[in-house]
């Protein structure tokens, strides 16, 4: 298992996608913008370069070749998809940080706040919930994974945002009490587990019945 | 003792059957695994280590089970599909890096050894390999980890003669010890030929013959006479026929073979019971 880590790190993944997040961290500090855009650019630009590099460059075909298990590869694959995950959300965490200091001003969509990030906790566990047992069902194909789960993560932060813009009630929900606002982070955090969790069981099920 | 045993193996595709496969292979020798393109070679191959799920079937290496002992088995024997094709852009030694940690056994100085000798360079990048350097690169991965049973899907194949004949050398030479047992696919039968104590032959998803090289071409007769000799008793006999204006010739079972009248009989090469067979399949659709 962290053999296979350590491959997914030292052969598939380049170090880029680990700089990526600082950089698309700093759209943070847009004034007036849609926060939930920058955690989702993972869904848009890292997952489906990712998801190709591991096609092209056979990935499945070398872990297949290894001593490993089936459970140990699909465990791998989403381990290393949620720490690039967590890296995108610390640093969104620290630029909206960042952005409460420089402007200290009400946004007219979602408030980069504590609620902010354990919502894109959801985010992300909605996104692995959908694209790992997709993706799973082949070991390589992952167009209509990609595109389907970017799809139901995108729905999830729309409705989020237009909840703040247009109902008063969720503004004030998301928006005011910091400790529940903390309560939406663990909670968020859970929902990001226990999805992802929910994730390996059902790709783990479909790819088992993959011949590579 | 058998190194490797599977039986009734069978797997079935939309267009394809892999039918009751069984053969064993002892400990020291070299297998040659036959047959045309599609026979089923790399679909057995893959289903006796799992990576193709068979529908039922059993395999056993080392005298263990292998659904059982998979993962423990798998760090004991050297498989390979084809040479490296992974990571391209990768270097020998960035990929030997992440190899090496998969298996307890592996040793650093059999496997500088063998890439000495097979004059692989560790800065190169996969891409810059030919087809028969990544073959050897492959083999020096798995040899590294000391694999007591080496499973190569067409090592040969892509290679040059020379490159093919140094590979053959060299896969005599790992048996030597006679600790070391190689089953190797293959549609070049003079690899065979060269270099294999048994061979398997498989035609259309079915085992035809698990034997000596001997003893399998033993089995067969090429028989040559006119056209007027063919009777539907002779027909039925014949595997395969081949008919031209001066007469015909057809393969036949040596056990089949019983009046010689006027029917000139040659003893066939691995070649021509191959061809023989995939006419049959090809006579029948």
């Amino acid at each position: 298992m962290n053999n296979l880590l350590y491959k997914e790190f030292k052969l598939t993944i380049s170090p880029f996608y680990f700089v990526l997040p600082a950089i698309l961290g700093t759209l943070m500090l847009i004034p007036q913008w849609l926060f939930f855009l920058v955690p989702l650019y993972f869904c848009f630009i890292t997952v489906p370069y990712l998801f190709a590099a591991y096609k092209a460059q056979n990935d499945l075909s070398f872990s297949v070749m290894m001593p490993v298990s089936k459970s140990n590869i699909v465990k791998a694959k989403l381990l290393s998809i949620m720490t690039l995950e967590l890296v995108h959300v610390i640093f969104a965490a620290i630029f909206a940080v960042l952005n409460k200091v420089l402007y200290n001003t009400e946004n007219l969509f979602f408030n980069p706040n504590v609620a902010f990030i354990g919502l894109v906790f959801v985010m992300f566990g909605i996104f692995n919930l959908v694209l790992f047992p997709m993706f799973y069902k082949t070991g390589y194909k992952y167009g209509a994974a990609v595109i389907v789960s970017t799809i139901s993560a995108f729905l999830f932060v729309a409705a989020m945002e237009l909840s703040v813009v247009f109902n008063k009630e969720a503004a004030v929900f998301f928006e005011t009490d910091v400790n529940r606002q903390l309560a939406i982070l663990a909670l968020g955090l859970i929902m990001f587990l226990a999805m992802s969790y929910i994730a390996y069981k059902i790709s783990l099920k479909r790819f088992k019945k993959v011949d590579v | 003792m058998s190194i490797l045993s599977v039986k009734g193996l069978h797997k079935r595709y939309e267009k394809f059957h892999l039918k009751d496969v069984s053969f064993k292979l002892d400990k020291g020798y070299i297998m040659g695994f036959i047959g045309v393109n599609g026979a089923g070679k790399t679909t057995t191959l893959k289903s006796i280590l799992n990576i193709v799920n068979a529908d039922s079937g059993e395999v056993k290496i080392l005298g263990k089970d292998f659904t059982e002992h998979e993962m423990e088995l798998k760090r004991e024997i050297g498989y390979m599909f084809g040479g490296v094709d992974f990571y391209p852009k990768k270097s020998i030694k960035a990929i030997t890096d992440v190899v090496k940690r998969f298996y307890p056994n592996w040793d650093d100085e059999t496997y500088f050894k063998y890439c000495k000798r097979f004059k692989i360079d560790q800065d190169k990048k996969v891409h810059e390999l030919s087809d028969g350097m990544k073959v050897k690169y492959s083999l020096a991965l798995a040899l590294s980890h000391k694999a007591r049973l080496l499973i190569l899907d067409e090592p040969t194949s892509g290679l040059d003669p020379a490159a093919r004949d140094n590979l053959l050398e060299l896969f005599q030479e790992l048996v030597e010890d006679g600790e070391k047992s190689i089953l190797f696919s293959t549609h070049i039968t003079s690899d065979l030929e060269k270099c294999a104590d048994f061979t398997t032959y498989i035609n259309e998803g079915e085992i035809i013959a698990s034997t000596t090289k001997d003893e399998f071409i033993g089995a067969y007769k090429i028989v040559k006479g006119r056209k007027e000799q063919i009777d539907s008793e002779m027909q039925n006999k014949l595997i395969a026929l081949k008919t031209n204006e001066f007469g015909f010739s057809g393969l036949i079972k040596t056990s089949d073979l019983t009046s010689t009248d006027n029917l000139t009989i040659d003893s066939p090469k691995l070649e021509d019971i191959m061809i023989y067979y995939a006419k049959k399949e090809y006579d029948n659709e």
